[in-house]
């Protein structure tokens, strides 16, 4: 009985040290338990890592393919596969890539259309999911004044997990003959564009010409410009 | 003698349950603070991963790479986080060495996110973007 107060001070003092010290440790480490939280934000950083390969790919192979993208791709994610261990604590297959693209097109003059890379991402394993497509309307004409110049209407925008985003493209050529010649971009609202290209030959010895645009993000589209 | 000990320990009681009530107050206080913090943190985080993706995706960080002129950085910066303090680094990860840093130290709370760049067409080794926001403002 003598002790039960000193006994009740000394439990309470326990708590109070506790409160103070343990909790708010055991709480940290709760926000970090949230922190390692990967199933929402993965997905973006994931879809990162795709477009610097889409970029690193369409740049080093100028003439891709559907198969080109997807072996090059997959050939990088696997190379990397530690890295993505290291940083994310994932393994990210390779065969879950799937790169569907209509190039090579063949656009023939004042008619439209539709460049395209679709690259998607499905892991049952890890909550992943992404869809992005790259897409681009293509519309050339020949204008002819002093020179003979091939203008191109273009629209161009990136569509990643329904989020819609506007990559303006930044560099555009024509390969003519083994000739480059770069377009001048003029970009008319968010999502279109005007490019001219002065041919350096006569129109009627042309057959057809070879159009690349690039984005500020590194990714390549091309397509074949049919003159005939 | 035996009346002041029994004061004593009324006394010693009732300290005791001061003490208790205080701790479980506290205890009560804790835990409620860090429920609103982390489901502010989860919310918070999402918004600065989807900033840091916008930022990549259209191309600021190539652009510094292929430049090395931060000033379009700064700009996309200031218009994805307005009025937010940030601080942005860019790190080699195989040499360590330190690319780019950008914005002002930030005081704490903050908010830690990265991601790594394997390979950039515009930078042959694999970077780390790293960024720490202010969470002053969004603790409510």
């Amino acid at each position: 009985m003598k002790f039960k107060g000193q006994i009740l001070i000394i439990l309470a003092l326990f708590i109070l040290i506790f409160t103070f010290t343990i909790i708010p440790l055991v709480s940290n480490n709760l926000m970090a338990i949230d922190d390692t939280n990967i199933n929402t934000t993965l997905e973006y950083k994931v879809a990162s890592i795709l477009l610097d390969y889409l970029a690193y790919t369409t740049d080093a192979y100028r003439n891709y393919n559907e198969s080109v993208l997807n072996n090059v791709i997959a050939t990088l994610l696997d190379s990397d596969s530690n890295l993505f261990y290291r940083y994310y604590r994932v393994t990210l297959s390779s065969s879950n890539i799937l790169i569907t693209t209509n190039i090579p097109n063949v656009v023939a003059l004042y008619s439209s259309s539709s460049l395209y890379i679709k690259l998607s991402y499905s892991d049952n394993k890890i909550p992943i999911n992404i869809y992005m497509l790259i897409n681009s309307s293509v519309t050339p004409s020949i204008i002819s004044q002093v020179y003979t110049i091939l203008l191109v209407n273009v629209t161009y925008v990136y569509v990643v997990n329904s989020l819609r985003l506007l990559v303006p493209l930044t560099k555009a050529y024509i390969d003519v003959n083994g000739t480059i010649v770069y377009g001048y971009i003029e970009r008319n609202d968010d999502s279109s564009y005007t490019i001219y290209f002065p041919l350096p030959i006569p129109l009627n010895q042309l057959s057809e010409v070879t159009l690349y645009m690039g984005d500020k993000r590194g990714v390549f589209l091309w397509c074949v410009i049919s003159l005939v | 003698m035996s009346k002041l000990k029994a004061q004593g320990k009324i006394l010693e009681a009732i300290v005791a349950i001061t003490f208790l009530i205080l701790a479980l107050i506290t205890i009560r206080s804790v835990s409620s603070g860090c429920t609103i913090l982390t489901t502010s943190k989860g919310t918070l985080r999402d918004a600065v991963n989807k900033v840091m993706f916008l930022l990549d995706t259209y191309g600021h960080i190539d652009e510094y790479l292929r430049t090395r002129d931060p000033i379009n950085l700064e700009l996309a910066l200031s218009k994805l986080l307005p009025n937010i303090h940030y601080k942005l680094t860019i790190v080699d990860l195989n040499t360590s060495q330190l690319i780019l840093e950008l914005g002002s130290p930030i005081k704490t709370p903050f908010l830690e996110d990265y991601y790594i760049k394997p390979r950039s067409a515009f930078y042959n080794n694999p970077i780390l973007v790293k960024i720490i926001i202010s969470k002053e403002g969004y603790m409510q």
